[in-house]
């Protein structure tokens, strides 16, 4: 019945993603066109499929290519970044999204107008994200600002099988970024009155403010955080070791705002509404169900307050997509059609995509959806299953049974929930969060029935009555502080944290073809194979070996954390060494970002090795959280200690996990084997003051000096790892015969002109150097002067901060070296007045390493 | 036809929300009547003459009447209505008896106005009358349904008559098992003593209606009159849309 309208949804999508791939595969994707022609006419004959019903379905794919295609088109533009330059420009624009807030900072989304002042102004479109770091003043969406600001373009950490920052905001149409620091720096003005829209969106943007001033002032963490998250949508002041716990417990989606707050909500408001208005005094329900019924004024009363919860919550994704379901699930009710969810969610995805195409590859927008559909068949399940069993007992059930059924279901939906999307979390996430099956079950009714509705209660006071406090902050810090104290339990379950690498798409999408047979197919025959295959997908994605396909390839990894160094080493008898683990900040870990997530897709949970070359932030950093989540064999430093923060962070890491630090002296092994052997070059022994810590405000050239230098000799290859040595160490070195000898030079201190030694450089041999630096970074590294020597002498020269990801195999017993970057593997455009065929092929063969995985 | 405001609406709404005809299944997209298609909604016609004088029951002979126009139905003759003259203009099979379920049951209110139309549309009572009242639910069981749909019934035939409905003056005071689950003799006794007029005087010597939704063995009806004659009514029409044949 009713499913006239979901085919052509799903011929939509199929579209949008079509459309996406047009430009760089258009040849591949006109056959897919054809072929998916052809197949409509073959189930015409076949299926009785009338020819209207396909063709409508035809035009549907066609429309979905059609408006990825215009909305590409709209965006490709992109002057902001080439009008306003290198330098600091004046600039005004509207702010279009609701401004988010963090300790210290906040974050807005500016449409811009015009660039420049006075006589040189020229009016410009585009989309800017700004950070004010120390603002002194409120900025709300609606608002006129204006700013003096230096654009950069927007930029991540770019590695195979990573998520990639700057190419997320580019894919959201942002074209620049920018920072601005202290108080003053913007300028505000409030939208007119003539201005409804802006008027509008400024004033609900006053109310999040309002109520999160309240809530910093009244509530202390972990509540503050899970407060902010779950009431007015904002993220960042929730402490990452609490959001760990909720990712761990598979429930992290209760603490932004998705379907669950939403429908709990609604339903609570539904219920309360029409259980109260039946009980008033007949008479009066006589009359007033004349004019509406209970059913019908629940529904009048639920629909504002939902309403209103998604605007205070900032309107993300999925908060707008639970909406338009409910709404329309409101409107069934009130206009007493079938209630339909399968039928809602389609007309939210279209709804959602029409808006804005790139949801698709919107991670929310996938998992919102997913779950949901997931959700809406294990009810559909559910029914059918107690249906079939209705006919055999006729009689009520008696309350404990009532129970049991409902349990039972309840149990089926967070299975079902659970398993849709343990595919996208493993792939997005890295992680199974197996235990959501059973903490959501606790979880989210009681954030639903408890959490939400007191927390929206007391927002409403304060704004109603204007209040700077929150009102019952005592019962929200409870009732969030036990959560918190909840989740942190369950979490800590033996095995509760369980990473994997992450699934190859194809088997993604083979996943989800596998479970929609075994729902939906007919034929038992086909269901318990689909079952089956599942079931090894499952067990092969949790058990994430590590493949180890050739055993005479030594691979070695020079990730992209922007400015800092992590080289991973994987030797041909199966050891890991991790050398430096990029920069880490408050919210800006390496480690949790790029790092982890690259061993867990190499299938590796162990590292032999650890060497943290010497104590500076930009390598060290990211170690520590490595320590926490990897199993560490052997710990190797240059033995100075240091007493900052990033150090003393460290070093109580690496005692809480039973390491021994060990010091790579020069002419220290670190592996002895008969294939590979891992030396120590830097720093030169020395017996005395190795416990004296740092000078803290000393040089960093003397440090550097004393970084641990390696060099790893396999077979016919041999890699000298240069970490920040400088001219003096490097000088000292010039003689060793592991620096002539190297076939793969890692420059020593990511470029640096302080780093570069003639003498060193001339005993070079190699012909192949990478160097590791940031996008941009503010020292200038690499420096050009270092690298034209690079050049002169004719070596290849790869840097993290252009190519991304460096990643070299080499086999023991050839001399052959074969580098691959992330940035090779990027789709390019194809341009079509070139050999179309010929770079079609190649951007299919960089799709078909992303879809299978084997890069 | 001239695409009205609301007629988009409807037709946006069964895109969003699609609806399947309650009765053949056909799936809906342009019909006037909520939830029934038209080719269904044509179907509902008003049952053949000769019919009861007094409580309207369709005749088998259709000569019954020929000679003496008020020649009365047995049940009728052997005991005699409280009520004036009912009017039931349709059968209670079908597409009707489809609908009336959705109504009634379904909380497909909705349909109020069309079948009080059906009902206006069949009128065959005098027009001068003083008000109207419908058969009344137990609280417990109007609570339970949320609403009466008798009441929606007659609240829409107040409108198109222009005669006021009175509110809350005939109540049921006792909670029994519904009417449908019984025979004819257990009904009577199920339904003994179970109605009451709280306020007679909106009542004494006026002429009222009586609204219901189903006439089925004239039980209930017959009840209802009887309590409002008790309480002073002086002439009690019945006006049901439907009835059991």
């Amino acid at each position: 019945m009713s499913s006239t309208l979901l085919p052509r949804v799903v011929s939509f999508l199929l579209g949008l993603w079509l459309g996406s791939y047009l430009p760089y595969i258009p040849f591949f994707v006109m056959t897919i066109f054809i072929g998916l022609a052809i197949g409509l006419t073959w189930c015409e004959r076949k299926d009785g499929l009338t020819s209207q019903t396909s063709l409508i379905l035809y035009v549907c794919l066609l429309a979905g290519v059609g408006f990825w295609t215009i909305g590409e088109w709209g965006k490709s533009s992109m002057v902001l970044l080439s009008t306003a330059g290198e330098e600091e420009v004046w600039l005004s624009g509207l702010v279009a999204e609701p401004v988010q807030h963090a300790p210290g900072r906040m974050t807005m989304l500016v449409q811009v107008i015009s660039i420049g002042e006075g006589e040189m102004k020229k009016k410009v479109q585009g989309l800017l994200r700004l950070t004010w770091r120390e603002p002194d003043a409120h900025v709300h969406r609606g608002d006129d600002i204006t700013v003096r600001a230096r654009l950069r373009a927007p930029f991540g950490t770019r590695n195979t099988g990573g998520f990639d920052y700057g190419a997320y905001l580019q894919q959201r149409g942002v074209e620049a970024v920018a920072m601005v620091k202290g108080p003053d720096q913007i300028h505000v003005i409030s939208p007119d009155s003539t201005n409804l829209t802006a008027l509008f969106w400024s004033r609900i943007d006053q109310w999040r403010n309002q109520v999160r001033q309240a809530v910093l002032s009244n509530l202390t963490d972990p509540a503050r955080g899970l407060f902010l998250g779950m009431i007015v949508g904002e993220q960042s002041y929730i402490d990452q070791e609490v959001r760990d716990d909720f990712m761990t417990t598979g429930t992290v989606h209760i603490i932004s705002i998705s379907g669950s707050h939403l429908g709990l909500l609604a339903f609570l408001s539904f219920m309360s509404v029409r259980g109260l208005t039946r009980r008033m005094p007949a008479p009066w329900l006589e009359r007033l169900s004349c004019r509406i019924t209970p059913k019908q004024l629940a529904v009048v009363i639920t629909l504002p307050l939902v309403v209103f919860y998604t605007l205070l919550s900032g309107a993300q994704v999925a908060t707008v997509r639970s909406l338009v379901m409910i709404a329309l699930y409101l409107l069934a009710v009130w206009f007493g059609h079938e209630r339909q969810i399968i039928m809602a969610l389609g007309v939210s995805v279209l709804l959602a995509t029409l808006f804005d195409p790139m949801l698709i590859y919107d991670l929310s927008f996938q998992l919102s959806y997913v779950s949901v559909l997931a959700i809406a068949l294990a009810i559909a399940l559910a029914i059918q299953l107690t249906q079939g069993s209705e006919e055999e007992c006729e009689d009520v059930q008696s309350f404990g049974e009532r129970i049991q059924t409902w349990l039972h279901q309840y149990l089926l939906i967070s299975c079902a929930a659970t398993l849709a999307t343990l595919p996208l979390v493993a792939y997005y996430f890295n992680q199974v969060a197996w235990l959501g099956v059973v903490a959501n079950m606790a979880v989210v009714p009681f954030v639903g029935l408890f959490v939400v509705p007191l927390g929206l209660l007391s927002s409403i006071l304060a704004l109603v009555f204007d209040l700077e406090s929150l009102p019952l902050a005592w019962l929200s810090q409870l009732i969030l502080d036990g959560l918190s104290v909840l989740v942190h339990f369950i979490a800590r379950a033996p095995g509760a944290e369980w990473h994997v690498a992450s699934p190859a798409p194809l088997a993604i999408v083979g996943f989800y073809l596998c479970l929609l047979f075994v729902f939906l197919h007919h034929r038992p025959v086909l269901r318990w194979a689909s079952a089956v295959i599942l079931m090894g997908l499952i067990v092969w994605w949790i058990w994430s070996p590590r493949l180890i396909v050739y055993d005479d390839t030594l691979r070695t990894t020079f990730l992209d954390v922007g400015q800092g160094d992590a080289t991973l080493l994987e030797l041909p008898d199966g050891q890991t060494v991790l050398i430096d683990g990029g920069v880490a900040y408050e919210r800006w870990d390496m480690g949790r970002m790029v790092v982890g997530p690259y061993l867990w897709d190499r299938g590796i949970r162990k590292i032999d090795h650890l060497v943290a070359t010497h104590p500076q932030l930009d390598h060290v950093g990211g170690l520590a959280w490595i320590i926490q989540h990897f199993d560490v064999g052997h710990y190797w430093t240059n033995g100075v200690p240091r007493v900052e923060p990033f150090y003393q962070r460290l070093s109580n890491v690496v005692d809480e996990n039973r390491l021994i630090e060990q010091v790579a002296w020069a002419g220290q092994d670190l592996i002895e084997g008969s294939t590979c052997q891992l030396r120590s070059l830097n720093p030169p022994r020395k017996e005395s003051g190795m416990s004296q810590p740092f000078p803290e405000n000393h040089s960093g050239a003397e440090l550097n000096n004393l970084s641990v230098v390696l060099s790893l000799t396999c077979g016919n290859h041999s890699i000298l790892l240069n970490a920040d040595a400088e001219v003096e160490s490097l000088e000292r070195m010039a003689n060793e015969s592991d620096v002539q000898s190297a076939t793969l030079v890692k420059i020593p201190h990511h470029g640096a002109k302080s780093s570069f030694s003639k003498d060193w450089f001339n005993q070079l041999t190699a012909k192949i150097a990478v160097v590791s630096a940031g996008q941009r970074n503010r020292y200038g590294h690499p420096a050009s002067s270092v690298l034209k020597h690079y050049d002169q002498k004719g070596m290849e020269v790869y840097r993290t901060d252009r190519d991304g990801a460096v990643m070299v195999s080499q086999k023991l017993h050839s001399t052959e070296t074969v580098i691959q970057t992330t940035q090779a593997q990027v789709l390019s455009v194809v341009d079509l007045d070139r050999n179309v065929l010929q770079q079609e092929a190649k951007n299919l063969r960089r799709l078909w390493g992303k879809w299978s995985g084997v890069y | 036809m001239t695409l009205t405001p609301s007629r988009l609406l409807h037709r946006v709404l069964h895109v969003l929300l699609p609806m399947n005809c309650i009765s053949c299944g056909e799936e809906l997209f342009d019909n006037p009547v909520p939830y029934i298609c038209p080719s269904c909604w044509e179907t509902i016609s008003v049952l053949p003459d000769p019919k009861c004088p007094c409580c309207n029951l369709p005749f088998s002979s259709p000569s019954t009447l020929t000679h003496s126009p008020q020649h009365l139905c047995g049940r009728c003759r052997q005991r005699p209505p409280a009520y004036t003259k009912a009017c039931t203009p349709y059968a209670y099979h079908g597409v009707l008896k489809d609908a009336i379920s959705q109504f009634k049951y379904h909380g497909k209110v909705r349909l109020a106005r069309p079948l009080a139309q059906l009902m206006a549309s069949a009128w065959d009572l005098p027009q001068d009358l003083d008000g109207i009242i419908a058969v009344p639910l137990h609280p417990t069981r109007l609570r339970e349904r949320e609403y009466n749909q008798s009441l929606l019934l007659a609240e829409r035939l107040s409108h198109h008559l222009g005669v006021p409905v009175l509110w809350n003056v005939l109540v049921r005071t006792k909670h029994t098992v519904p009417q449908t689950t019984l025979k004819r003799s257990a009904r009577i006794k199920n339904l003994r003593k179970s109605f009451a007029v709280i306020r007679p005087n909106e009542i004494s010597g006026k002429k009222v209606l009586l609204v219901d939704d189903v006439f089925t063995t004239g039980t209930t009806i017959n009840e209802c009159a009887k309590t409002l004659r008790k309480a002073g009514a002086e002439t009690i029409y019945v006006q049901t849309l439907a009835r059991m044949v």
